[in-house]
C-alpha cells in the first residue's frame, strides 16, 4: 500500500512541475527566436523565417541599430519617464487603495467610480483631446509631457489591486497602533506599508512595462528627438513599402533587454516580498 | 532587506537626477548640432542649378538667424531604401548649405505613424512651420486658413498634374514632392514563355486565363501582398474603374456628384473582375506584405509581381540575392479590361506647404525662409536626383534610365507612352469612402462578399458622406 | 441628521482631502476632462478646433445603423468570452500549481511566464505573424512534419475563423499577467488552512475549488474586470496581426474608432464609437457582477 501511494504522489509531483514548466518554455521561445533572428540578414530571413542564422557573429544589425540612432539616449529618456511614473503610481495607488478599502467617506463611491472609468475608455479616443489640452496649457513637447498621462493610465489597475488586497488584511494591527497613540500618517507608513508590499511590487512591475512600451502618447506629445522614448525611436525602422525584419527585430531586442534585466533583478525582491507577506505572525 | 530597498531607492533617485541633468544639457545643444550637420554634408553630386557659394555667404551676413520647424518622415534609414526619401534629404541638406542662418528643427516620424501625428497637429491647430499637404486634408487645413497661399511661388506648368493635388478653391497651397505610379506588372519572361506566351497578355481577360497554365506548373501567376489594404485598390480596382467606367465617371464620383453611383453596372463589373483575380494570387496574399510578395517573385515562386514605380528599385535591391530573375524581368502596364486603352494610375501623394502662423507680423524672415525651403524640396534638383536613382518625381523632367537596367527602361516607356493617366483613389477620394473601398476590395478578394454587395456597401458610405 | 459611523482610525476631512487631492487633481485634468471632451465631441462633426459643427445625435444615428460597428462588437464580445475563459482559466490553474507545496521551481516559472507580458504588442504581433506564416511558420512546419501538409491554409486569411486565431496570441501573452496577480493574492491565504484541508483528505482540485477560489474572490473579480476592459479596448494586437482584415472580419471597436478618427479625419463619429465602447464595457461590468449580487440577495433572504 505504501508503495502505491508514493508512486502516485511521485507522478503527481512530476505533473505539477511539468505543466507550468512546459508553458514557461513556450514563453521563452519568442525571446529566443527574436535573439537569433538578430544575426540574420534580410535575404536570409525571407528564405526561412524559423531557421538558425548562418553565423552567430553577424553583428551588422547591431552596429547599425546602436550607431545610427541615439538608442542609448532614448533608453535614458524611457527610463527617466518610467521611474518617475512608477514612483507616482505606487504612491497614489497606495494612498487611494488604502482609503477606499478602509473608510467610507463622502464621495468615496464617486471617487471609486471615477478611477474605474479608465477601464472603459480606449486610449486613442483621448489622445487628441489630451494633446489639445496640453497645447493650451503649455505641457506638450517637453521631456516630461507623457508622465501625467502615463500615471493616469496606470492608476486604475493599481488602485484596484491595492484595494482588493487591503480587503484581505485585518484591521487589528492598525487599530492596535492607533490605540497606542500612533498618528494616522505614522500608522500608514510603519504598519500598513510593509503589509502591502507584495501588491505594491506587483503594481510596480505591471506599470513598469506598460510605461516602458508606451507609444501613442509619446508619439503625439513629443516633437523633439532628444525627448524620444525607445518605442518611438524604434518605429523608424518600419518602412513605408517594406521592412527589413532582422533590423526591426534587433531594435526590438535591444529595447527588451534592459527592461528584462531590470525585471530579473527585481524578481528576487518580488519572491522575497511575496514570501514575507505569506508569513503571518 | 529594508536597507537593500532603501539603497535601491537612493540609486534610482540618483539615476533620475543624473539622467535629467543629461537631458537638459542635451536639449540646449540641438540647434547647434543641426547647423553643424548641414554645413558638414557633402556637396551635391550633380545639379542642374548651381547655387553660387559667394552669394550665400554674403546673404549670411545680411540675414538674421531664423528657426523653422518641420515634421517629416524621411529619416536616414528611409533614405537608404527609398530614393525619394534620399532626394528629400538631399534637398534639405542643400538648403541648409545655402542658408546657414536658418536652424531647421526636424521632427522625424515613421511613415506608418506620421498620419496620426499630423491629425493631432491639425486638430490642435499646431502645424509646424513647414508642413505636409495632402489632397484629402485640404478641407481641414486650407479651408480653415492654416496654410499659406503659395500661388505666387509655384508654377503649375512645372508639374505633371498641374498642381491639382494641392489646389483648393482656386489657390495653390502646397508644392508636391512625391509622385508615384502604381499599376505595373513585372514578369519573368522565361516562366511566361514556358506557359506559352511570347509576351505578356495585352488584355485583362487574357491575363486571367493564363492562370490555368501556371496552376499546372505549380506556381502563382501574380504575387501580391495586400495586408496594407491599399495595394489591391491602387494596382487593380483603380485602373479597372477607368477602363469600365471612364474618366468622367471617376471625376464625378470623387466630387460626390450624385448622378453616378458605385452601384452602377460598370463598377459592379470592376468588382466582378476583382473577384476573378483572386485566383491568380499567392494563397496568403491578404496576410502578407509587399516585400514578401516581391521576394516570392524573385525566388521564382510566382510568374509575375504587381508593383508600383518604387517597387522596381526594390526588386533591383533584391536582385543581388537573385540575379537570374532580375535579368529576365520585363515591366508592363496592368493590361486594360473591356477593350479600353491603358491607363496609368498615378498620384501626387505628398506635398509641402507653409503654416499660416508665419504670416503673423514680425515673421517675414521666417516666412521667406520657409517658402524657399518648399521651393528647394519641390525643385528641378529634386527631380534630377530622383530621376537618376530610378524613381518618379512630380516635377516634369526627363527620365533616362538606360544605365539602370531593362525594367527601368520599360518603366520610362510606360510613362511616356501610356495614352491615359488616372488618379489613385487612395489619395484623392474622401477618406471615409476610401476606407470602404479598401475593405470591400479585400473582402471581395477573400471571397467573403459578392461584388454586388460590396458595391452597395461603398455606395451606402458615399451617400452618407456626401449628404452631410 | 444622518451620521455615518466613523472608523476610529479614519482621519478628519482635512487630512483625507490632503491625501487624496493630488492624485485626484491630476486624474481630473489629464483623464476626466479629455473624456468629457470626447463625449462632447461625439455630438459634433469635428476635424480641428477651427473646424467643427454641432450635429446633435447624427453620429449616434449613424452608429446604430453602421453594420461594421455591429460586426466589430461581435468580435469584441467573442474576444472577451474566449479570453475570460482562456486567460483566467489557465492563469488560475497555473497559479494553483505554482502555489502547491510540491512545486520546485515556482519562482522561476512565474518570472518566465510573465515574460510575454513585458513585450509590447508589436513584438507579439511579429512573433505570431511569423508563427502563422503560410510558407515558413511554425504551424505550417508542424503540419508538414506530421503529415498533414495538404491541410495547410493561410490561417489569417480565413475570414470565418480569424478571430479565433487572433485570440490565441492574446491569451498566451496575458496569462502571466493574471498569474502574477492571483499568486500575489494567494500569498495572503494562510498555509494552515490548506494543510488542514489536506489532512482532511482534500485533493488538489477540491482545494482549488472550495478553498482557494473563495478566498481570493475579490482579486478574481479584479481580474475579470481587467480582462473584460482590456479585451473591449483591444487594439495593438489586432492592428499588428491583421489590421482588422481581411476586410472587416477581424475588426474590433477600438481599431474601428481609431480608423475613423485618424484615417478619416472624422473625430466626431470616432468619439461616438468610443462612447459606445464605454457604454458596452460598463454594461458588461454590471453583467459580470450579477451572479454575485444574486447570490448575495439569496444569502440575505436565507438569513431572514
Amino acid at each position: 500500500m505504501k508503495n502505491k501511494r508514493t508512486l502516485k504522489s511521485y507522478l503527481g509531483t512530476i505533473v505539477i512541475n511539468l505543466i507550468p514548466a512546459l508553458y514557461a518554455v513556450t514563453c521563452i521561445f519568442p525571446v529566443v527566436w527574436l535573439f537569433y533572428t538578430t544575426f540574420k540578414t534580410q535575404p536570409e530571413f525571407s528564405i526561412d523565417v524559423m531557421a538558425l542564422p548562418k553565423s552567430f557573429t553577424n553583428f551588422t544589425n547591431y552596429s547599425y541599430v546602436l550607431t545610427q540612432m541615439p538608442v542609448v539616449k532614448a533608453m535614458f529618456n524611457t527610463l527617466r519617464v518610467t521611474v518617475i511614473v512608477l514612483f507616482c503610481v505606487v504612491l497614489f495607488s497606495f494612498i487611494n487603495g488604502y482609503f477606499l478599502a478602509r473608510f467610507k467617506f463622502r464621495g468615496s463611491r464617486v471617487l471609486s467610480v471615477l478611477y474605474m472609468s479608465n477601464l472603459l475608455v480606449p486610449i486613442h479616443a483621448i489622445l487628441v483631446p489630451v494633446y489639445i489640452i496640453f497645447v493650451k496649457i503649455g505641457l506638450s513637447n517637453h521631456w516630461y509631457s507623457t508622465i501625467l498621462p502615463c500615471i493616469c493610465m496606470e492608476l486604475t489597475t493599481s488602485i484596484f489591486l491595492v484595494r482588493s488586497y487591503m480587503d484581505t488584511i485585518p484591521k487589528e494591527l492598525e487599530e492596535a497602533a492607533s490605540i497606542d497613540g500612533s498618528s494616522f500618517t505614522r500608522t500608514l507608513i510603519t504598519i500598513v506599508l510593509p503589509l502591502v508590499k507584495p501588491v505594491l511590487v506587483t503594481c510596480g512591475i505591471i506599470s513598469f512595462f506598460h510605461v516602458w512600451n508606451e507609444f501613442p502618447f509619446s508619439l503625439i506629445l513629443f516633437s523633439n528627438e532628444k525627448d524620444y522614448t525607445l518605442p518611438l525611436m524604434l518605429m523608424r525602422f518600419k518602412g513605408e513599402y517594406f521592412t527589413d525584419y532582422p533590423r526591426v527585430m534587433t531594435s526590438l531586442f535591444v529595447s527588451i533587454v534592459p527592461a528584462l534585466v531590470i525585471y530579473s533583478l527585481f524578481s528576487k525582491q518580488i519572491i522575497k516580498g511575496m514570501l514575507a507577506g505569506a508569513v503571518k505572525g | 532587506m529594508q536597507r537593500k530597498s532603501k539603497w535601491l531607492a537612493v540609486m534610482l533617485a540618483a539615476m533620475v537626477i543624473g539622467v535629467t541633468a543629461c537631458g537638459d544639457s542635451g536639449n540646449g545643444q540641438s540647434g547647434g548640432t543641426d547647423a553643424a550637420e548641414g554645413a558638414g554634408t557633402a556637396s551635391p553630386e550633380t545639379g542642374m542649378e548651381a547655387t553660387s557659394e559667394e552669394s550665400s555667404t554674403q546673404d549670411a551676413e545680411m540675414h538674421e538667424p531664423v528657426t523653422l520647424t518641420i515634421v517629416h518622415e524621411h529619416s536616414e534609414e528611409a533614405a537608404e531604401s527609398i530614393p525619394s526619401s534620399a532626394a528629400f534629404r538631399y534637398c534639405l541638406d542643400k538648403y541648409k548649405n545655402d542658408h546657414p542662418w536658418v536652424t531647421l528643427e526636424e521632427t522625424i516620424i515613421a511613415n506608418s505613424d506620421i498620419g496620426d501625428k499630423y491629425l493631432a497637429l491639425i486638430a490642435a491647430d499646431e502645424l509646424p512651420d513647414i508642413t505636409y499637404v495632402k489632397y484629402t486634408w485640404l478641407e481641414s487645413t486650407a479651408g480653415t486658413g492654416m496654410l499659406v497661399d503659395l500661388s505666387d511661388y509655384a508654377n503649375p506648368d512645372d508639374y505633371y498634374d498641374g498642381l491639382a493635388s494641392t489646389t483648393w478653391d482656386g489657390r495653390i497651397y502646397g508644392m508636391p514632392n512625391k509622385f508615384s505610379i502604381y499599376n505595373l506588372i513585372c514578369y519573368n519572361t522565361e516562366l511566361w514563355e514556358e506557359a506559352g506566351y511570347d509576351e505578356f497578355p495585352s488584355s485583362f481577360e487574357e491575363m486571367l486565363s493564363a492562370d490555368e497554365k501556371f496552376n499546372e506548373m505549380g506556381i502563382d501567376t501574380i504575387s501580391l501582398g495586400n495586408t496594407a489594404k491599399w495595394f489591391a485598390v491602387s494596382y487593380f480596382t483603380d485602373a479597372l474603374a477607368y477602363n469600365y467606367c471612364g474618366e468622367d465617371w471617376v471625376n464625378k464620383i470623387i466630387a460626390g456628384d450624385s448622378s453616378v453611383a458605385w452601384t452602377d453596372e460598370a463598377f459592379v463589373k470592376v468588382m466582378q473582375d476583382m473577384e476573378n483575380l483572386a485566383g491568380l494570387f499567392n494563397a496568403d496574399f491578404n496576410m502578407t506584405d509587399d516585400i514578401s510578395a516581391a521576394t516570392m517573385y524573385m525566388q521564382g515562386k510566382a510568374a509575375s509581381h504587381v508593383v508600383g514605380g518604387w517597387g522596381i528599385a526594390t526588386l533591383q535591391g533584391l536582385s543581388e540575392e537573385y540575379p537570374e530573375v532580375w535579368e529576365k524581368t520585363r515591366v508592363v502596364l496592368v493590361p486594360p479590361a473591356g477593350g479600353a486603352e491603358g491607363t496609368l494610375i498615378n498620384a501626387c501623394g505628398a506635398a509641402v506647404g507653409v503654416s499660416s502662423r508665419l504670416e503673423e507680423p514680425g515673421k517675414e524672415a521666417e516666412l521667406q525662409a520657409a517658402i524657399e525651403l518648399c521651393q528647394y524640396i519641390s525643385s528641378q534638383d529634386y527631380a534630377t536626383y530622383c530621376a537618376e536613382h530610378g524613381t518618379t518625381t512630380p516635377v516634369k523632367t526627363e527620365y533616362d534610365w538606360t544605365d539602370l537596367g531593362q525594367p527601368f527602361v520599360d518603366m520610362s516607356d510606360i510613362i511616356n507612352e501610356t495614352p491615359n493617366t488616372g488618379l489613385n483613389f487612395n489619395d484623392y477620394i474622401n477618406d471615409t469612402v476610401k476606407m470602404s473601398i479598401q475593405n470591400e476590395t479585400q473582402n471581395v478578394l477573400a471571397g467573403a462578399t459578392t461584388p454586388e454587395a460590396a458595391a452597395a456597401n461603398i455606395q451606402a458610405v458615399q451617400e452618407q458622406v456626401f449628404s452631410q | 441628521m444622518y451620521r455615518q459611523k466613523r472608523n476610529r482610525l479614519q482621519p478628519g476631512k482635512f487630512m483625507t482631502a490632503a491625501y487624496l487631492l493630488p492624485s485626484l487633481l491630476v486624474y481630473l485634468l489629464v483623464f476626466i476632462l479629455p473624456v468629457v471632451l470626447v463625449i462632447v465631441m461625439s455630438f459634433f462633426k469635428f476635424s480641428s478646433i477651427k473646424s467643427f459643427a454641432f450635429v446633435g445625435s447624427a453620429n449616434y444615428r449613424t452608429l446604430l445603423a453602421d453594420k461594421n460597428v455591429m460586426l466589430a462588437l461581435r468580435n469584441n464580445i467573442f474576444l472577451v468570452l474566449v479570453c475570460l475563459v482562456g486567460q483566467l482559466g489557465i492563469a488560475f490553474v497555473l497559479a494553483c500549481l505554482l502555489n502547491a507545496k510540491r512545486m520546485k521551481a515556482g519562482g522561476i516559472c512565474r518570472t518566465v511566464i510573465y515574460f510575454p507580458v513585458t513585450l509590447s504588442a508589436v513584438v507579439i504581433g511579429y512573433v505570431w505573424q511569423f508563427i502563422y506564416d503560410y510558407n515558413y511558420g511554425l504551424i505550417t512546419y508542424f503540419m508538414n512534419a506530421t503529415g498533414h501538409g495538404d491541410a495547410v491554409t493561410p490561417l489569417l486569411a480565413q475570414v470565418d475563423r480569424i478571430m479565433f486565431y487572433v485570440c490565441i496570441p492574446m491569451i498566451w501573452q496575458y496569462v502571466g499577467f493574471h498569474l502574477v496577480i492571483m499568486m500575489s493574492a494567494m500569498t495572503a491565504i494562510d498555509k494552515e488552512v490548506l494543510e488542514v484541508a489536506e489532512i482532511d483528505g482534500c485533493n488538489g482540485i477540491q482545494k482549488a475549488r472550495y478553498i482557494i477560489m473563495p478566498l481570493i474572490k475579490p482579486t478574481l473579480i479584479v481580474c475579470v474586470f481587467l480582462c473584460i476592459s482590456a479585451n473591449m479596448k483591444a487594439f495593438d494586437h489586432i492592428m499588428t496581426l491583421t489590421n482588422g482584415g481581411p476586410g472587416y472580419s477581424s475588426n474590433v471597436l477600438a481599431l474601428y474608432a481609431y480608423n475613423i478618427s485618424f484615417q478619416q479625419f472624422n473625430m466626431g463619429y470616432g468619439s461616438a464609437v468610443s462612447v459606445f465602447i464605454l457604454v458596452v464595457t460598463a454594461i458588461l461590468f454590471v453583467i459580470s457582477r450579477l451572479p454575485e449580487m444574486i447570490s448575495q440577495r439569496r444569502e440575505r433572504k436565507g438569513e431572514k
